[in-house]
């Protein structure tokens, strides 16, 4: 069965490395945002099963569009992917509900491990 | 602002530059974090590319302060060489101070005068911003650099007294302007990368190298 991916990031080289991380032999459909605001209303149009989200982004940031997102869905599996390295953002948005945090730069691997656990664990549940 | 040198890079290199500018403002927070103890909220960097005679008028249109600036100075050496200049209003420079922890505050006013305190404090919030970020663009360009001794060169200055390199017509400026908020206080700074001329052929064949790998060619 397809499954839905958000990528919302403010940069387009963020949004592709995500995308070229994801295997191409697997029924993945991407759908991408260019900042929170944005992110939040394709989450609530296209309903993804993985949303992977930046947090420093204009208009609305990853933090606000994060809350929203839980407040729609709390079971909502978000990725985080964030250059923000500190203690206090770790702990917040764990606080949030976050499923993940990986820290750009950010491997191909590490995308696709944090994926397939997401997708794992929505399949378990 | 438009400058008439923003087609030195076209827009997709300029979002990855902008991208690897993020990363290293979440270093550099992190860093700050550590000295300060502080909390600090990124905001997304906005990226300039500026001919030298337009940085005056830059500064002048985006920092309003009549009570001067402050200037920390660093300069850089590697396959890409150039200076770095942290440009904070005097209001900020200030700000700073007031941030650090109590304790630490009260240990250092035994030793130090207010305006020796204020430097030191902005002198190495500036080390670590300019080392942050030159240090994230000379990885990507798979470059190693050295640096000399970060250099308070401020107090009181005014737009007209920045320092004569980045106004040097053998130059480009990368100007990155990023708003540091620190539990509830903005504190802008600008900082200035200056390099010849030479080194944007390095910055943009290096990001052509980097773009390929998400199949841009």
């Amino acid at each position: 069965m397809t499954k839905k991916i958000l990528i919302v990031d403010d940069s387009i080289i963020a949004r592709m490395a995500v995308k070229k991380a994801i295997p191409k032999d697997k029924p993945y459909e991407l759908h991408e945002a260019s900042d929170g605001l944005e992110g939040l209303e394709k989450f609530k149009t296209i309903v993804p099963d993985v949303t992977f989200l930046d947090l420093t982004m204009p208009v609305m940031t990853g933090f606000q569009a994060l809350e929203e997102i839980k407040k729609i869905d709390k079971n909502a599996l978000v990725i985080v992917l964030t250059a923000d390295i500190q203690a206090k953002t770790m702990e917040k948005v764990n606080n949030l509900g976050v499923f993940m945090m990986i820290k750009k730069p950010s491997s191909k691997e590490e995308i696709q491990d944090a994926l397939e656990k997401a997708i794992k664990y929505k399949e378990s549940r | 602002m438009t400058s008439s040198n923003d087609g030195v890079l076209n827009e997709l290199e300029k979002d990855a530059l902008k991208e690897i500018i993020n990363i290293a403002f979440g270093k550099a927070a992190a860093s700050l974090a550590d000295v300060i103890g502080l909390y600090v909220i990124l905001n997304v960097p906005k990226i300039e590319i500026l001919l030298p005679e337009e940085v005056q008028r830059f500064i002048s249109a985006e920092i309003h302060e009549s009570k001067g600036l402050n200037i920390i100075e660093q300069y850089f050496i590697g396959k890409i060489k150039g200076a770095a200049f942290l440009v904070l209003s005097y209001e900020s420079s200030k700000q700073l101070i007031s941030l650090l922890p109590g304790e630490e505050n009260k240990e250092m006013f035994e030793f130090f005068s207010i305006a020796m305190l204020e430097q030191e404090t902005v002198t190495e919030i500036g080390n670590i911003i300019i080392g942050a970020c030159v240090s994230k663009i000379a990885d990507f360009l798979k470059d190693f650099v050295t640096y000399t001794p970060p250099r308070f060169i401020g107090g009181k200055f005014s737009h007209n007294d920045l320092p004569q390199k980045i106004f040097d017509r053998e130059s480009y400026v990368i100007v990155l302007k990023t708003i540091f908020q620190f539990e509830n206080r903005d504190i802008s700074g600008f900082l200035f990368l200056v390099n010849s001329f030479e080194s944007i052929n390095w910055l943009k064949q290096a990001i052509k190298e980097y773009l390929k790998q998400y199949g841009y060619e």
